[in-house]
């Protein structure tokens, strides 16, 4: 059974859920103006919202649920990431830096020890995609993505209310599939995961899918411990395309106490993706999947072996 | 000039604004609503973005302005012109600091129509499309978010924007914009239409012994189908192949796609030469030839591209009948 929640209105739907409040109803959707519709939404849902958690806190107190956050902290070995260029990293033999450092994650789900799985959504968009036929369909989703762009530092991110309780594990994607990586990411909302990046590419607009992987840098080609700045020097590798996405589980027991906020801590080894492409060859420094496949198998192969759960702590560091 | 040259285009494409009177209290914009001819689909308009005469007005503006690429020497009418049938007239087209690109630019006639883009079809939607130029090396090579800047920076577009959108440039807005002015790039006459409606007068005897080979013995139409004369499939069509170039194949993975490229439309062809996706035909007798030939035996090739036999006059004849294919209105 999947428990689902929308991320910005979780707390009042998940409590509702528990106190078996009957859902506002007939809140007509299909206003034109947008603006209008969301001021006539709020207010009642803030009322609905505000009477519910009144009521629950007496009632409930079983029931308890956290507020989870998601760290992904991305090392390499056992140093943290920086992709600062004169930071020089040995994966192996090589040595290296690291411009890009950036992964798509979807389908988190919490495995509770009940058997029960918890799934996250969040915001919902409605936006312009191609089904198998090519043909442009409109497609919602409610899904919750994670781009977590590491060469800009260690993010946290939200995942919503989970139930309070013993679980086992935590699956995820590292990649996007189905309909939603053929979304048409110039047509998403500028703040959504999914949108068109505009400082790196996380789309391929020649063909259609998100980059699932983005990791870039140049290599100490003289191995005289600094990189060289040459246009050989540079080393990518762009993973995308639904064959290489990859689910990841790791099977580790934690406890949510339900009090307040809790921070899932993953740990990212960036340098566990790249450890067996031998960048001394220079037919494997470029990938951009479709251009390289031996190298990208190579990678997606190491995919799952680079993820850690850390542990979890209360609050959100 | 170029901008007047636009104008005539749009109004020539027989696109008519709707009346809006009952509307015109309100603040709804006007829709525009891009006519076609008996014998062509409707022009497929998405609903998330209706054409408004303000906002195709704004994506002309941005097709033809330079600011979108790093050198700001370079527009998308450089390689799309709005008075060549909207190609550059190049083999292979030619970008930023004179970098050529790796494929002739098609013409953007009647791209409203077409399912998916790009020589290899790797481009899903026209609003998408519009980034692939703007961040290519080889064509305006500018980082999205230098473009955004380069927008909200600008005197006049961040109004426009407001006006069109209710909100400024972004990459929905953009795209948008652009998208909507080039769903009404429609062409749809020709001596040949009006041939099929019913004028016998408007082709010559000629021509139409060009028109009975393409539908018949020469098997033409197996590929190039329908009222843009292309089935818009992806066809061998027996072009010896490049190593830089594998066509669908960079898209699919398939080894079956090698060498096959997106089956282009015929219309306006006499006037956008050079052809192929890597313009190595520089005229259209040269096309036929390389069809009566049979093709140069490729891997992949079609099993209807075989040695056609046919006499001069029937070359001559089908290259005189692609000629009919011209919307004479477009003609500078
Ligand atoms: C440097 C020349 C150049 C510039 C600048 C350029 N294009 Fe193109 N355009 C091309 C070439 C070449 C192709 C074919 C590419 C391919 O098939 O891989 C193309 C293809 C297209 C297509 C697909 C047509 C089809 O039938 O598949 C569209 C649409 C398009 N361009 C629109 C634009 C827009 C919008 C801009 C500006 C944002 C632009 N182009 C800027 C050269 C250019
Ligand atoms: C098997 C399918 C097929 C058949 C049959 C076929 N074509 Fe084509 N045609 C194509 C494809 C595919 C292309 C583009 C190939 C490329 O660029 O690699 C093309 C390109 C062309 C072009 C160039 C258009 C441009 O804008 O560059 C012309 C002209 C043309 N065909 C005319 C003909 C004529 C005339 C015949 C009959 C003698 C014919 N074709 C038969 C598939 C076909």
């Amino acid at each position: 059974m999947g428990i689902a929640y929308h991320q910005r209105l979780a707390p009042l739907v998940a409590v509702r859920m528990w106190c078996q409040v009957p859902a506002p109803s007939a809140i007509d959707l299909h206003v034109d103006n947008m603006m209008h519709t969301l001021k006539k939404l709020f207010l009642p849902l803030l009322f609905v919202g505000t009477l519910v958690l009144t009521g629950c806190e007496a009632n409930n107190m079983d029931d308890e649920t956290t507020t989870l956050m998601l760290r992904l902290q991305p090392t390499v070995g056992t140093q943290d990431l920086s992709s600062d260029p004169a930071t020089v990293y040995t994966i192996g033999d090589q040595n290296l830096t690291f411009g890009s450092a950036r992964m798509y994650i979807s389908e988190i789900t919490l495995l509770r020890d009940n058997g029960e799985e918890v799934t996250f959504t969040g915001e919902t968009i409605t936006v312009p995609a191609k089904n198998e036929n090519d043909e442009t369909i409109t497609h919602t989703t409610s899904d919750l993505f994670i781009l977590a762009k590491h060469d800009a530092g260690d993010e946290m991110f939200t995942l919503g209310e989970v139930p309070a309780g013993v679980y086992e594990g935590v699956r995820f994607k590292l990649g996007i599939t189905g309909t939603n990586n053929n979304i048409d990411p110039s047509q998403v909302p500028a703040g959504h995961p999914l949108a068109k990046q505009t400082d790196k590419n996380n789309h391929w607009s020649w063909n259609a899918g998100f980059i699932y992987l983005r990791i870039d840098g140049l290599l100490d080609l003289d191995g005289d411990g600094t990189v060289e700045t040459s246009d050989e020097a540079g080393w990518n590798v762009h993973l995308g395309t639904p064959n290489f996405a990859q689910v990841i589980e790791l099977d580790e027991t934690f406890t949510l106490d339900g009090d307040g906020m809790q921070t899932l801590h993953l740990i990212a080894d960036y340098a566990r993706f790249v450890e067996d492409v031998d960048f001394s060859d220079p037919a494997q420094r470029i990938c951009h999947t479709m251009n390289n496949l031996p190298v990208a198998q190579k990678v997606a192969a190491d995919i799952s072996g680079a993820f850690m759960l850390h542990g979890i702590h209360d609050g959100h560091n | 000039m170029e901008t007047r040259r636009c104008a005539w285009l749009l109004i020539a494409l027989a696109v008519c604004i709707a009346g809006c009177d009952a509307l015109s209290a309100s603040e709804e914009p006007e829709v525009v609503q891009v006519t076609v001819p008996d014998g062509f689909d409707p022009v497929p308009i998405p609903a998330f973005n209706p054409l408004t005469a303000a906002k195709v007005e704004l994506g002309r503006q941005l097709f033809s302005d330079p600011i979108l690429s790093r050198t700001e020497a370079v527009s998308c009418a450089s390689c799309h012109e709005a008075t060549r049938f909207f190609i550059d007239g190049k083999p292979r087209s030619i970008g930023v600091e004179g970098r050529e690109g790796l494929r002739n630019a098609p013409s953007l006639l009647n791209v409203a129509y077409q399912r998916l883009l790009f020589w290899d079809g790797g481009s899903q939607t026209l609003e998408s499309q519009v980034l692939a130029p703007l961040e290519n090396e080889a064509e305006m090579d500018l980082p999205l978010d230098a473009v955004l800047e380069r927008l909200m920076n600008h005197p006049d577009y961040p109004t426009r924007f407001v006006e069109v959108f209710g909100e400024g440039p972004s990459i929905p807005t953009l795209t948008q914009a652009i998208a909507a002015f080039e769903r009404t790039l429609v062409s749809t006459g020709s001596r040949y239409d009006r041939f099929q409606t019913g004028d016998t007068q408007a082709l010559t005897t000629l021509e139409r012994e060009g028109e009975a080979l393409f539908f018949g013995r020469a098997q033409c139409s197996t590929c190039h189908s329908g009222f843009l004369l292309t089935n818009q499939q992806f066809e061998n069509n027996g072009l010896r192949p490049t190593e830089a170039d594998s066509g669908r194949a960079r898209i699919t993975l398939n080894p079956q796609d090698v060498g096959r490229f997106k089956v282009p439309s015929l219309r306006n062809v006499a006037w956008t030469a050079p052809y192929m996706h890597d313009g190595r035909f520089a005229t259209l007798e040269a096309v036929v030839a390389h069809y009566d030939a049979g093709g140069e035996g490729t891997q992949n090739q079609h099993p209807r591209i075989q040695p056609l036999h046919l006499s001069t006059q029937e070359k001559d004849a089908l290259v005189a009948f692609l000629h009919t294919l011209t919307d004479e209105a477009l003609i500078p």
